[in-house]
């Protein structure tokens, strides 16, 4: 009798345990584990460096061989400014033009992203062009004040690499006119670079 | 047997004998049998499969930002049940990787989002310590994530379901997520995500 019991006891528990199994089964088999793995992600180290060379440009002159009422400012450079001395254009085609090098010393691509104007009222721009009276200020990117004037699309620097641009200031008068006196404060520019 | 002999008691049992017969008519009567019966139950053949499309296998990494200085979009390799990501690099601000994968329920049953279980990357064999939510999982300058659309906007939530014989994309996104560059370098290993499936 006793060993009866004893079989009967065995054999529930034995379904018992299929039984759990047999669920446990059942429901691994309706669950799929997908897995979504990146071996390495490197984030390099990297510096951005984009400035003006500094030091003194003395400018090249433009216009009649008289150099009289024509005088080119000297043009300070910092690594984020210039600063051009006091000048003056009184004939027409007069003009100064300085040279001046943006540097990217960084690691990563820069190109020009923003060009703002500063100018005095009566004055009006168009791109890196400002118009005041027969005074017309350009950064080009040649080294003639009738090359392509720099825009957001053409100016790009490498990473380690120098961009030569041109700044220009000229009276556009006819040769040989005089010009209106005339004085005008404070034009300038902002150029924003940004990664490339 | 004398007693069965008396004329007067035969006739009670048969009296007896009568009643108990009518009661029990009379309670047949008094009964109704109401039957259910199910026409056909069937129970149908299910199946079970859900799996990355290997249709485009590796998946090319998209790259997103400026140039490509410090910025590698390494290949995904996939199987049915892994995406493992080639060594990748994301460096400035605007780096980002993009993989466009697809995860497809071939099975019979709707398949649900249960669970999204992230792993975080350790940086020279040390665990990192990341900031996890959802499908989005921030590692120092890296985020990894895992979203529904391109633009990599919308997190790829649990719950959400892929009907039988549906396909839902899924894409992988890893960018830098500072404003600045930084002066060192870091190697993030074995970022991972497990996206479970349930019927």
């Amino acid at each position: 009798m006793r060993n009866k019991y004893v079989s009967t006891s065995l054999f529930v528990c034995a379904f018992g345990l299929l039984l759990v199994v047999a669920v446990a089964v059942a429901y691994a088999a309706l669950t799929s584990t997908l897995t979504i793995t990146t071996s390495q992600m490197t984030q390099q180290a990297l510096t951005w460096s984009v400035a003006l060379v500094p030091g003194t440009l003395t400018a090249t002159e433009g216009g009649d061989a008289s150099t009289t009422g024509r005088v080119c400012g000297t043009a300070t450079v910092t690594t984020t400014s210039i600063t051009v001395a006091d000048t003056t254009l009184s004939k027409g085609q007069d003009s100064c033009m300085y040279t001046f090098v943006v540097r990217n010393a960084g690691d990563i691509s820069a190109k020009l992203g923003t060009i703002n104007t500063t100018k005095p009222s009566g004055c009006t721009s168009s791109g890196s062009t400002i118009t005041c009276g027969t005074i017309q200020y350009k950064i080009t990117t040649t080294n003639s004040f009738s090359g392509t004037a720099v825009s957001t699309s053409n100016v790009t620097v490498a990473g380690g690499a120098d961009k030569t641009l041109y700044l220009h200031v000229k009276n556009t008068a006819a040769s040989g006119t005089t010009s209106t006196t005339a004085e005008y404060s404070n034009v300038g520019y902002t150029l924003v670079f940004n990664q490339n | 047997m004398k007693i069965l002999q008396n004329k007067n008691l035969r006739f009670l049992l048969l009296v007896a004998a009568i009643l108990i017969v009518g009661v029990s008519i009379a309670y047949a009567v008094l009964s109704t049998t109401l039957t259910i019966t199910f026409s056909k139950v069937t129970q149908n053949s299910i199946d079970w499969n859900v799996a990355f499309d290997t249709t485009n296998n590796p998946v090319e990494g998209t790259p997103a930002g400026t140039s490509a200085t410090g910025r590698t979009c390494g290949d995904a390799t996939v199987t049915a049940t892994t995406v493992t990501v080639a060594n990748s690099g994301v460096s400035k601000p605007g780096d980002k990787c993009t993989y466009q994968l697809s995860v497809k329920n071939t099975g019979s049953i709707l398949a649900r989002l249960a669970e999204i279980n992230t792993t975080s990357p350790s940086v020279g064999g040390s665990p990192m310590s990341c900031t996890v939510s959802g499908a989005s999982m921030v590692c120092g300058k890296i985020t990894y994530k895992l979203t529904t659309d391109a633009a990599g906007s919308t997190l790829l939530a649990t719950n959400s379901t892929i009907a039988a014989s549906a396909s839902q994309a899924v894409y992988l996104v890893v960018l830098y997520n500072d404003e600045d560059v930084s002066a060192t370098t870091q190697t993030q290993t074995g970022a991972s995500f497990a996206l479970v499936y349930n019927g």
